[in-house]
Formats: C-alpha cells, structure tokens, sequence
C-alpha cells in the first residue's frame, strides 16, 4: 500500500490542480508503476460512473406532465367567471367584493406567473435550473425522483470498488425533505484530502435571480381593462345622474413604453340628451338618460410612485358617442395585484356636446321649454374603479 | 489497495447555519408575497376604496351645481302689478273660453293697488283684447311675498269671481300647493325650476313651470320668468273652455 500523498496527487490531477510538468511526472509513473496505474485507473472509473450517474438522472414524462397539468389548473382558477362582468349593474357592495376578489386573483396570477416561468427552466447535468420560487414548490416531487438516482449512484460506486471507501457527508433524505437545505449551486468545495464530484443539485431563485428576469412591464405592450363609475356629477345640473356601476367601459391600449400608452374604450351606457316631449301647445325638451354607446381614443400616462408601488395615472381622450361627440380628462391611481393586474380609481371628467343646437330648438314656432341652459354641453364627471390586465 | 483508503465526498453541500436562516427568511417573504397582496397593498386597495366612497359622498354636495336656489318672494316671478302703467302684451287663443276671443292679442295695463284681500295687497289690471272684442276690464289680483292670487273680476265690492294660485313661495322643483278655484279643488306643482323657453321668438332663463290639476279635469300650465312675469299659459277648464296666451312683450308707458 502506497502512502497517501501519491493518491492525493491522482485526485489533484483529476481536478485538474496539476501544472504540465507535474502532470507529465505523474503519467509517467503511472505508465512504469502497475500499483499505481491501479489507483489511477479506479479513479478514473470512479469520475466515470459519476459523471454517467449524473447524465441519467432525468424527470419521467409522467412527472412532467403532472407538473405543468397542475400549472395549466392554476391557470384556470386564476381566470374570472366570464359573466362577472356582464353583469351590467351590480350593486355597490359586490363592485367592492370584485376588487377584493381582483385580489385574490391577482395573488393566483402572481403565483402562476412564477409557475409558467417554470417552462423555461432547465434540466442540465451540472443543475436544474428553475427561475421562479413559485415553481419550486411544484418540484418537490421531482427532489424525491432525485433522492433515488442519488442512492443509485452511490449503490453503483459502493458495488464496484469494494470496501467501505465510500461515505456521504449528508443525510439526503433530510435535505429532500427540507427544501430551504436543498440549495446549491457549486461542485463540492475543494479539499487536499477528498475527491470531489460535481452533482446534480436543484437550485432554488433568489431575490436577486427573480429581479433578473425580465420584468412583466416591459413584455407587456398591450393591456386591457374594464371599469365602472361608483359616483358622478354634472354641469349643469339638470343633466340627470346616473346610479353606481350605470356604465360599462371596456379599453384596449397600446403600451407606447412602460409610461405611456394610447388606445380605444368602448362605453356601455346611458347618457344624458334632450328628447322632446309635447306638451298642450307647446313642447317640453327634457334631459333623459339614453341608452347608447360611446367610442373614444384616449391618450394615457402612468407614472409609478414609491418604486411602483403604485401609479398615478393622467389622461386625455376624444371621441364620439350616440348623441355627439366627447372629450375625456382622467386623473387617478393605479395599484398593482400582481405582475399583470391592476385595479384603480380614477376621475373621469368629459365634456358632452350633443348634436344639434339651443338655436335650432328655440326656432321653434311653438314655445318651448326646456331644463336649464346651454343643455346641448354638459360637463360630467365620474368617480370610476377600473380594473387592467397586461399582456 | 489503494482505494481502500479512497475517500469520495458525495453529495449535497452542507448549508451554512446562518444562510439556511436567512434563506429561510426569503422564502417567508416569498411566501407573503405569492399571496400577491402584501400589507402594502392591501393598504393601498383600501385607500382606494374609500378615495372613492369619500367621492362619492361628495358628489351630494357637486351634483346639480347649477340649480339655483328656492325663491322665498314670487313676486319676482310675477308679473310687475305695482308697477302702475307697465303694459304686457300677448297673444290670445281660446277655445270655447267665454269670456275671451278665439283669437288675437290681449294687452294688460296695471293700475296698481287697489284694496285688499286677506291682508295682502290687491291691484288691478286693465284687459284689453284687440279686434275690438269686449270692452276693457279690470281684473284684480292679490299679491304678496309669500303667494299670487288671480282674483278675476270683483262683480261688486270685495267680491271676487275667482281664487287662483298661480305662484306660492318657496318657488323651488317639486313644490307644491293647493287650492279651490271655481269650486274644484287645484294641484299646483313646480315641474321645472330654473329652466329655459322661448316663447314667441324670445328666450327666457330663470323660468319656473308649474303645472295645476283639478279634481274636475282642469289641467294646465303656466310659465314664469324671473323679471318678467308670466309668459306662457295654457289653461283648460270643464266649463270654461281652454285659453292660451303668449307673452309677445312688455314694456313701462
């Protein structure tokens, strides 16, 4: 039996600590020494079957399915039922309920963002490397797949070099079981006197690998949002008011960068116009809410406060609707539910110009009368909570 | 044999005590925020809640800005009784009305107070219909801060032929009042406060438009602009036929 240190010196030229000349002076006595030619050899088939150990270990593509079966149905619960929101006119309590649920749904699309982000990660011989904490969880299941190709591996190198020569310095099992321990991402740390053999390992994200992946806002070039008013005013005030959640808009927008953004908004609703009503030898024009619909182009700004906590958000927009033509201001704030939700408040001022003109109806040759003046502009302004997704 | 003494480190690197709790303390974090609603933003969500239930509770205070306010004194609505010698002119149509013409103008001249009735002032006013129809009358009426009452003719002294609310104070939408006229009992509610009409080719802001209605089948409605009086009527009765004037204008002599 020879002494350690020519062992040492095979090792050390495995891991590739050895210059030329000293890697040369080793071959050559490996090539005149059988004895030590034979430790040589055994650490040879020992990196070996390491290596090949490693190169099999691979996830089933029933667990592959499983995993990404249970994605797609997280997927599915993250979606609203598709008639919340054809519900034209819900009450006030259950606009608030939708905002507590735009939560929760926000926190299911938060989670499986991270769990969609799963699909990119890979399956390597030196790791498997998996971008989202989210994920991680789902894997589980794969460290306990793992657990037995890491005892095979071991059983395989305890079987053909015999003698207790092999040991672990962990439990796997234990390490399995607590994914907080099961974090590594380098080969075994280099001792003089052990070998080391790099392994397969699972590495979980950190805070720093979340903050590298490409944030949401900046793959998100379109969006699309729903909002209903809560409150409104008028001018003048013979405009009638309309009840909480009365209108439905429906917007798509262009994210023009991460800031700005134009796009189209569709109105559901009923606006205020004059119809005329005959009266005994003359006519009453009243202002009544009309069912109609509005279109309008709208130019939107959001600015992130407090690192993006939330947004404040400003806007103009132009447009036609049933009875004329509009112009939109909006001013608000915007909190994000997750990577791609958000839900806010805004207040939407606009200008009515209804079609036709005071002229023509007081050209009448019968009286007339009618509520208040100037009744073809009316200013109206309305609280409204909205909610976005970004894609 | 050599590999006797071999010794093979296999497996999984030992976790450092103090980064396992560190990262134990990341994944608590993370777990907070997989729930995609950390404190902050539940803050947030509720502020944004109440900014806008705050909101909507102003908007009592926002809505209807331009309305103006309940007029305490219909006498600014009515037409200038004391204003001796102020004339209104106005068309006249009718329909089997007997004491007015199918057609054609009336002009009425106030010749201001002239008595009493229940302790508010009464003036007269001379009516005068073109087309030589009827001869001139005085027709009385009682007028205060509070109420404007059309008396009609006084036949004999103190004794009036009617008792006809056209205004009562406080003028504001919705209001309303009553009273007897010709033995039928008078609805008289404020349809319209603040608004605007043309009537003849003028236009008036600020008009009140009350509509009346009685037991009987009198219905009716009269228009008031503020300074000027009244403008429109249009006014049927059972017995008394229908009678509609237009205010064409009025001036001081």
């Amino acid at each position: 039996m020879k002494a350690y240190p020519i062992e040492d010196t095979i090792i050390a030229y495995f891991d590739g600590r050895l210059n030329d000349s000293e890697g040369a002076e080793l071959l050559h006595r490996v090539s005149v020494s059988p004895e030590i030619r034979e430790i040589f050899e055994a650490h040879d088939a020992l990196r070996q079957m390491a290596v090949r150990a490693a190169q099999n270990i691979s996830i089933s593509p029933e667990l592959e399915e499983a995993v990404f079966a249970r994605i797609a149905a997280l997927q599915e619960e993250e979606r609203l039922p598709v008639g919340f929101w054809t519900l034209r006119r819900i009450a006030v309590t259950a606009g608030v309920a939708a905002i507590l649920i735009a939560g929760v749904a926000g926190s299911f699309e938060f989670q499986n963002a991270g769990a969609n982000s799963a699909e990119s990660g890979k399956i390597k011989n030196q790791g498997i490397s998996i971008q989202h904490m989210a994920a991680n969880a789902r894997f589980e299941t794969a460290q306990r797949t793992f657990e037995p190709a890491y005892r095979t591996a071991i059983e395989q190198v305890n079987s053909e070099i015999p003698g207790d020569n092999l040991t672990t310095t962990n439990d796997i099992s234990l390490i399995v079981g607590d994914p907080s321990s099961a974090i590594t991402m380098h080969p075994a740390p280099e001792e003089s006197e052990v070998a080391s053999i790099p392994l397969p390992s699972i590495s979980h994200a950190t805070f720093q690998s979340l903050r590298e992946l490409p944030p949401a806002d900046a793959e998100s070039k379109f969006e699309a949002g729903i909002s209903s008013p809560m409150s409104g005013f008028s001018f003048p005030g013979s405009v009638p008011q309309q009840g909480p959640f009365a209108d439905v808009t429906i917007r798509a927008a262009y994210n023009l960068d991460e800031k700005n953004q134009v796009g189209l908004r569709i109105t559901d609703g009923s606006f205020a116009g004059l119809r005329p009503a005959a009266g005994a030898g003359y006519t009453h024009e009243t202002m009544e809410l009309q069912q109609g619909y509005a279109g309008e182009l709208f130019y939107r700004h959001r600015e992130p406060v407090v690192q993006g906590l939330f947004f404040v958000t400003g806007g103009a927009g132009g447009g036609f609707y049933s009875l004329g033509t509009m112009l939109s201001a909006e001013l608000g704030i915007e909190v994000p539910f997750g990577e791609r939700l958000l839900g806010g408040v805004s207040l939407i001022v606009s200008r009515l110009h209804q079609n036709g003109s005071e002229s023509a109806i007081l050209s009448s040759s019968t009286p007339v009368i009618y509520d208040g003046s100037n009744v073809f502009n009316s200013l109206n302004g309305s609280i409204e909570y909205a909610l976005t997704y970004r894609f | 044999m050599a590999a006797s003494n071999t010794r093979l480190r296999i497996g999984f690197n030992a976790v450092r005590p103090q980064q396992k709790e560190k990262e134990r303390d990341e994944m608590m974090k993370r777990g907070i925020n997989k729930l995609g609603l950390g404190c902050k933003n539940y803050v947030l969500a509720a502020l944004s809640l109440a900014l806008g239930f705050a909101a909507s509770g102003c908007s009592s205070i926002a809505d209807n800005p331009s309305t103006p306010a309940p007029e305490p004194d219909v006498r600014n609505y009515y037409i200038h009784l004391a204003t001796t010698n102020c004339e209104y002119n106005y068309t006249v149509t009718s329909l089997n009305a007997p004491y007015h013409p199918a057609s054609g103008g009336l002009t009425m001249s106030m010749q201001g107070n002239t008595d009493t009735f229940k302790t508010m002032p009464v003036y007269a006013c001379l009516w005068s219909y073109s087309n030589n129809y009827g001869t001139p009358q005085l027709w009385y009426y009682a007028l205060c801060d509070t109420q404007a009452v059309a008396l009609g003719l006084e036949p004999s002294p103190d004794n009036y032929t009617d008792s006809w609310v056209d205004l009562k104070a406080p003028l504001q939408k919705n209001a309303t009042w009553s009273f007897i006229s010709q033995g039928e009992h008078i609805t008289a509610n404020v349809t319209m406060y603040g608004g605007t009409a043309q009537v003849e080719g003028k236009t008036y802001d600020s008009v009140v438009m009350v509509q009346y209605t009685g037991v009987k089948g009198t219905t009716g409605t009269e228009w008031f602009a503020r300074g000027t009086g009244l403008i429109f009527s249009h006014i049927e009765r059972p017995n008394f036929g229908m009678v509609e004037n237009h205010l064409l204008s009025f001036e001081q002599k």
